[in-house]
């Protein structure tokens, strides 16, 4: 199924041999008059469930408020003095870190407010409305195939190709790099560019033969 | 021939001379009319609101929750609030929503005064329930908050005038 990015395009993957394990988590900076501000989108939960997984989540202080329809949550740690604002919707969610304590919701409401914010099925789409002088850029995608490799499929021309031609595969040409890490471990990633998008996925296991399979079939298009 | 070309290239040049003055004479006019538009006095506003209804004689404030239905963190600081006690608050207390269903959320606190009044909670104007409104006694509005948590409201029905929020942003 084709999934929606947080800038409205339309990201499309076919020839995977096996579904990923969760729905696309998408970054992406939004450029304003008063400098960048990063925003993260994932399926709705997903920041909680990260935070619970870290085991973080017991000294978060959590605040909760209803804006328009959403939930806006704040997660507050003290450990590092930040906050994560979180807009939940009905299917995603939109955050970002807010460095500091006690940030009032008034702040986060002000960072979303350049934006319509549409939230669907496939994919919630950070509108920048008319007037607000506001652009989104350098959009990074990125999921899993559970025990095979990360995904991470930024668009073409955003991240810079290997040299060479590559190999020709199904899905555009493919580097194959290496790294021996300093305890004998092999990082291997494959790089994955056609027209449209540049990906990277990087192995859990170096020889597995799954992964030579997903790099040589997989198939990225972004429009 | 040669005369001819020659002429012609005069006039257009005084041609060219005479639509940069009539260039120059409309950005003249554009100009004025924007200065006038922006020396119009524009109407003026109350930047501080003021709801009659939450005037109090007894020279007390009034604290507003306004809360809505589809919000569960709503509900939760309303039975915060309905749980304080009575007296321990200088100030009124005051649940303001929609609809019938929020006012029973604070049933049983009988100094908890709930308001269902939608055309009231459109004066208001809070953006995101639920808010703490703070009026004076003669009924202006002192500063809101998003309350957040049970902690929050505690902590903003306790703070004394000096550490104010400004209500208007």
């Amino acid at each position: 199924m084709p999934a929606r990015t947080p800038d409205g395009r339309t990201l499309a993957v076919d020839g995977s041999p096996q579904p990923f394990t969760m729905g696309w988590s998408y970054m992406v900076w939004a450029y304003g008059e008063d400098g960048a501000l990063r925003f993260h989108t994932a399926a709705a939960g997903a920041r909680e469930l990260i935070a619970r997984h870290l085991g973080e989540y017991d000294r978060l202080t959590v605040r909760e408020v209803s804006w328009n329809g959403a939930r806006l949550v704040s997660h507050e740690d003290p450990a590092n003095g930040g906050t994560t604002m979180l807009w939940i919707g009905p299917h995603h969610e939109v955050y970002t870190y807010v460095p500091g304590l006690n940030v009032p919701f008034e702040a986060f409401m002000a960072q979303l407010a350049p934006f319509d914010v549409r939230d669907a099925p496939d994919g919630v789409v950070l509108a920048p409305r008319a007037g607000s002088s506001t652009r989104l850029a350098n959009l990074l995608a990125f999921n899993t195939l559970e025990g095979v490799c990360s995904v991470q499929v930024n668009p073409a021309a955003e991240l810079p190709a290997p040299g060479g031609p590559g190999k020709r595969v199904r899905g555009g040409a493919l580097w194959k790099l290496d790294e021996r890490r300093a305890d004998g471990r092999v990082l291997r990633s494959a790089v994955l560019a056609n027209e449209t998008t540049t990906a990277t996925l990087i192995a859990r296991q170096a020889d597995d033969p799954r992964f030579a399979a997903v790099a040589d079939s997989i198939k990225f298009k972004l429009n | 021939m040669q005369n001819v070309v020659n002429s012609l290239a005069v006039f257009a040049f005084l041609g060219m001379v005479i639509s940069l003055f009539a260039v120059s004479a409309l950005l003249k006019m554009v100009r004025e009319l924007r200065r006038a538009v922006l020396a119009t006095p524009v109407p003026a506003t109350a930047t501080v609101r003021r709801v009659a209804r939450f005037a109090s004689p007894d020279g007390l404030p009034t604290f507003v929750l306004v809360v809505s239905e589809q919000c569960l963190s709503c509900r939760e600081r309303a039975a915060r609030l309905a749980a304080i006690p009575p007296g321990l608050i200088r100030g009124h207390l005051t649940l303001l929503s929609a609809s019938a269903a929020c006012a029973r959320w604070a049933e049983g606190a009988d100094h908890i005064r709930a308001v269902t009044d939608a055309d009231l909670l459109g004066s208001v104007a809070v953006g995101a329930t639920p808010s703490l409104v703070r009026y004076a006694p003669d009924g202006t509005e002192e500063w809101r908050r998003v309350v957040g948590s049970d902690g929050d409201l505690e902590r903003l029905l306790d703070m004394s005038e000096s550490s104010n929020v400004s209500n208007v942003r």
